[in-house]
């Protein structure tokens, strides 16, 4: 080894001798470190261990001395230490980390430190200080482990990773921010994060951030972000808080962000279309409801007009059956059972109660559908009660037109007899000179049978009429004149109302007159005591004229008034039954509508005509 | 009116006439006059 005047032997014997004398003082200092002390010998062999050295190797000290460092090291590492001993022979101090093999085959990491044993001028052999590094090195491989994960989630992930600063200025930006937001790390860098954020939003992320620092705790929020080409998108920030265990100060600021802009607009999908399909339901003039298990669960508006009731609440979780008439249950439960088997079914007709206990003609029709993730059934229901009296209604006046063609045949028959006989014995009366009392009845009679023909002529042939433009004032004050002596005789006064527009109507005016004369003549054997009879004239709307004959007369009782409009039907000894019959009629040809309401102070007609 | 002579058809087209009984009247014996060409008879006179 080194150019020296002592074999190795007497060497060895000064070092021991050395050893023997100097270092006892310090004996227990270096029996008692934690670190590994020892000495080499020129040739390697270990001298000294120390105890810690005997409880990190698990040899004992006799089993030490027998050994060379680079046995202990194994053969992968007896180079290094070799090659470190080598130096330190020469002189210098050695540095190195190396691991050991314990007695029961674990490795121990040690940090060594050599350097030479120098008495006098020779180099007897080598100090060795080794320190146990096994735990520092474990932590720090896994710290490596950790980093290189996050380096690995940071770069890789599909979100935007970033740190800001307290003030919200960028420290790090994850690749993901090119990705998604077109920036690059040099665009951003020093930048304040509040940049990006859509200044509707930014309220909201200061007051996010805010928190964060306050709470030091995870704040979650979206915000609208200004990509690098101008758009926007939404996205969802995950913030959280980097603390510093020393000071217990917020360091920085963590965020994970996500692009949440499809799901946005999904969302936002979802939210029109279900608001469509809401105000579809709410609006519809069909009753909806919405039935889990025969229960109600759901109610649209007008389904509390149908069934009379105020809230939706009183409806909820009402059975359905409670409201359906008793004979139609069967049906009902036989209807729904084919709909939940997946049949579709028709509308159908049914009565059912409403809140009032009254009782309604409806048609119902039910679909299966969805409730909250369960089946359930949407019942589709019509009030039909307005379209079957409609339907009446239609026969009724289809049977009066029928009758009216059959009747006016009929009158046409019989007008030419009617006129001879009456002729002949008109004839016949002249020669008699005689007795005549029964001429005049046979007369009147054949009046009155002409005046019946004359009328179920009228009403067969509105297509007679001649349409003239015409002033309704005069027509009215026509009337008036005419029917004033009567009335006059009867006591009563006629007062007319009239607005001061004059209104022009497009009429036959002696049909109109004769329609009018008849409501007067009505009003005038309504009122035996006098009284007085008010016709009023204004406007309905821009298009329409209102005329009122109130009269003061002593009413139509109720039963009556149902039946005025029926043909035939009458009161008055000598009244045919048409009367109204026919004005109805004449007025409805003219696009007008006709109503009487009478009550024990007396009755009001009104006309309503659309004005030229 | 188709069992009446002519005669007497004649006579009660006058008769009406004279005591101003109803135009329909009339006109219905005026039209059984001319369905029997009777027509002279009345025309020559009236």
């Amino acid at each position: 080894m080194n150019s020296s005047t002592f074999s190795f032997k007497e060497k060895r014997q000064l070092l021991l001798k050395y050893l023997e004398v100097n270092p006892l003082h310090y004996k227990s200092i270096i029996d008692c470190t934690p670190d590994i002390v020892f000495v080499i010998d020129i040739e390697g062999q270990i001298i000294k261990p120390n105890r810690a050295f005997e409880k990190l190797s698990g040899y004992s000290s006799e089993e030490l001395t027998q050994m060379t460092l680079q046995k202990l090291m194994g053969s992968k590492h007896a180079d290094k230490s070799l090659h470190h001993f080598e130096l330190a022979l020469k002189g210098s101090i050695q540095n190195f980390d190396c691991s050991i093999f314990h007695s029961n085959q674990n490795r121990v990491d040690l940090k060594f430190t050599l350097f030479p044993v120098v008495v006098g001028s020779e180099i007897l052999g080598v100090y060795g200080v080794a320190k146990d590094i096994t735990e520092i090195k474990h932590t720090r491989r896994k710290l490596d482990e950790k980093e290189f994960l996050y380096q690995l989630l940071k770069n890789n992930s599909l979100g935007m990773i970033t740190t800001t600063g307290l003030d919200g200025d960028f420290i790090y930006i994850s690749p993901a921010f090119l990705q998604i937001l077109g920036y690059t790390p040099d665009e951003l860098l020093g930048t304040t994060s509040f940049g990006l954020i859509h200044s509707e939003d930014l309220e909201k992320a200061r007051s996010n951030l805010t928190n964060v620092l306050k709470k030091k705790e995870i704040g979650v929020d979206t915000y609208r972000v200004r990509k690098k080409n101008g758009g926007y998108i939404w996205v969802e920030c995950l913030c959280k808080p980097l603390i510093d265990f020393n000071t217990n100060h917020v360091k920085e600021i963590i965020s994970v962000i996500r692009d949440i802009s499809d799901r946005k607009k999904a969302e936002e999908d979802i939210r029109n279309s279900e608001a469509r399909y809401r105000n579809i339901i709410e609006h519809t003039p069909d009753a909806i409801i919405v039935v889990k298990d025969s229960i109600i669960v759901f109610s649209n508006d007008s389904s509390l007009e149908l069934l009379g009731a105020a809230t939706k609440e009183e409806l909820q979780n009402k059975s359905i059956f409670d409201f359906l008439h008793k004979e139609y249950i069967t049906s009902a439960q036989r209807r729904i059972h084919q709909v939940m088997n997946g049949q579709t079914v028709d509308f159908k007709d049914y009565k059912i109660y409403r809140m009032d206990g009254s009782i309604l003609e409806v048609e119902v029709k039910p679909v299966s559908t969805v409730f909250q993730n369960e089946p359930a059934i949407h019942l589709f229901i019509r009030d039909i009660s307005k379209r079957i009296q409609t339907q009446q209604l239609l026969l009724q006046s289809e049977k009066l037109t029928v009758a009216g063609q059959l009747a006016a045949g009929i009158a046409h028959e019989i007008r030419n007899p009617l006129t001879a006989i009456k002729g002949f014995l008109q004839l016949m009366e002249a020669k008699l000179t005689d007795d005549k009392t029964y001429f005049d009845i046979i007369t009147s009679e054949m009046d009155r049978i002409e005046i019946i023909l004359s009328e179920l002529l009228t009403l067969a042939k509105p297509q007679d009429m001649k349409f003239v433009k015409s002033d309704i004032e005069q027509i009215l004050e026509s009337v008036k004149t005419l029917i004033d002596t009567q009335a006059l005789m009867n006591n009563i006064e006629i007062i007319t109302l009239y607005e001061t527009n004059i209104f022009s109507i497009f009429c036959d005016e002696n049909q109109l007159k004769q329609v009018f004369i008849n409501f007067l003549k009505n009003s005038i054997e309504a009122m035996p005591d006098g009284g007085k009879i008010t016709i009023e004239l204004r406007s309905h709307g821009i298009d329409k004229l209102k005329l009122l004959f109130i009269d003061e007369g002593s009413g139509i009782p109720d039963h009556i008034l149902n039946r005025i409009y029926e043909p035939f039907f009458t009161t008055k000894e000598t009244g045919t039954g048409l009367g109204l019959m026919i004005s109805k009629q004449i007025i409805e040809n003219h696009n007008g509508t006709l109503q009487i309401r009478s009550d024990k102070k007396g009755t009001i007609v009104e006309v309503i005509l659309p004005i030229f | 009116m188709r069992k009446l002579s002519d005669d007497l058809l004649i006579e009660s087209y006058y008769k009406a006439k004279e005591l101003q009984l109803s135009k329909d009247f009339i006109r219905l014996i005026e039209t059984e006059i001319h369905r029997r060409s009777l027509s002279n008879s009345i025309k020559v006179t009236s």
